[in-house]
């Protein structure tokens, strides 16, 4: 539900004002169907491919462009302080969100993993996985070689380290098909997701991947944020599909591209229908 | 149970449907939930960046007045699925536009498809889209 039912309220009541503009031929009922058109869904007859091989991740992978996502729990008052600050698009005009992918800031993690999902991918190196993403071209790694995750990051002690956009990751299998990734020290600028749900630096999120079989890749993302919900809970629960040709086209989010969309679609004053 | 809830706001709103559960990035609810369409739409230029391909055109009124609109789409990768390419459209091209238009009343909406002045059809990725299937 979140606050797209807000946002349809205020939609459909807002549509009721529609008046038809001079330059308008025709209006008709938008059709109910949707298209589905992703390479995810283009794969969707694909088979399994076989059995999976053990232990092994190492390809390059289809998702949807957002994953379904569930409803976070309800927030502490911390979390509702961030929150109420975080101007989505789902609410706001693109010119009044503060949205940081809005000005191609990062995604962080683990929005990374909740938007922008239609391609990852990972290559498995010793002592490390790396995950890599189609979106923006940027990787992710996850230690395999037994470290323990960093303590304390964006604390006030001297060794403390640094938040990062992507956090601190360590990755191990259980069994010969599921790899379990846990991460701490996500940046509190990242956003958890579209809608503006805000995390705190003591975050922790665990991911599990398993591979079902040589086509199917399934991962579950946990959030444990006591700072921020009152709750742990599962954000999403999704899947991926192998890509056959195993290969991504290019996708950046480059700042001058983006500073033209928001000159255009941004500022709604300049483009205002001639008067009747 | 968000789709179902949409769902029961549209139809107590009378609405023909509610905003797509998976759109991405921004929310339908910039956009009327109707499809306008515009014939003998003219390209004044292409743009095939991201986040969203943006195809501005200008149209005549019944008086001669021209006005100028931007169409947006799905991104480049979403879109090339679809059959899109960054040369599918010239300035001076005349074609169908079929966009949801902004509620804010500003000249400008979210593309539901274009017909080409071969007939060629190019949908957009929009959820709420028309069905291939039907057409």
């Amino acid at each position: 539900m979140r606050n797209r039912l807000k946002g349809c309220v205020i939609g459909l009541a807002a549509g009721a004002l529609l008046a038809g503009s001079p330059a308008r031929a025709q209006t008709s009922p938008a059709p109910k169907r949707a298209v589905s058109e992703t390479l995810y869904d283009k794969l969707a007859n694909n088979g399994t491919g076989g059995a999976a091989p053990r232990r092994d991740l190492t390809g390059f992978w289809a998702g949807l462009v957002e994953p379904k996502l569930n409803d976070v729990p309800p927030m502490t008052q911390w979390g509702q302080e961030q929150f109420r600050l975080n101007k989505s698009v789902w609410n706001f005009p693109v010119s009044e969100s503060n949205d940081p992918s809005n000005s191609c800031d990062p995604l962080g993690f683990p929005r990374s993993m909740l938007y922008q999902t239609r391609g990852i991918a990972f290559a498995q190196m010793p002592g490390r996985v790396l995950e890599l993403f189609l979106y923006n071209k940027l990787w992710r790694e996850i230690w395999t070689d037994g470290r323990a995750l960093p303590k304390n990051v964006g604390g006030s002690s001297a060794d403390a380290p640094d938040p990062a956009w992507y956090g601190y990751s360590v990755g191990h299998w259980e069994g010969d098909y599921t790899f379990v990734v846990d991460t701490v020290g996500s940046d509190e600028r990242s956003w958890l997701d579209n809608y503006g749900h805000p995390h705190s630096i003591d975050m922790r999120v665990q991911e599990r991947y398993t591979r079902v079989d040589h086509n199917n890749l399934q991962v579950t993302i946990s959030i444990d944020d006591p700072k921020t919900y009152t709750k742990p809970f599962v954000i999403t629960q999704s899947n991926y599909r192998w890509i056959p040709q195993q290969d991504f086209e290019e996708q950046i989010c480059a700042p001058s591209e983006q500073s033209e969309y928001l000159k255009v679609m941004g500022d709604s004053a300049a483009h205002s229908a001639p008067a009747k | 149970m968000k789709s179902r809830l949409q769902l029961a706001v549209g139809l107590l709103a009378g609405a023909l449907i509610a905003p797509g559960a998976t759109l991405a990035h921004h929310g339908a609810a910039a956009y009327a939930d109707t499809v306008t369409v515009f014939k003998d739409a003219t390209v004044t230029k292409f743009m095939w960046a991201n986040p969203h391909t943006l195809i501005m055109f200008d149209v005549k009124d019944e008086r001669g007045a021209v006005a100028h609109w931007v169409a947006e789409t799905g991104n480049p990768s979403a879109v090339a699925l679809l059959g899109w390419n960054r040369n599918s459209l010239q300035p001076g091209d005349v074609i169908t536009v079929y966009l949801y238009p902004a509620k804010s009343g500003s000249a400008l909406g979210r593309l539901n498809k274009i017909v080409l002045a071969d007939g060629k059809t190019l949908r957009d990725t929009q959820q709420r889209g028309d069905n291939p299937a039907t057409q």
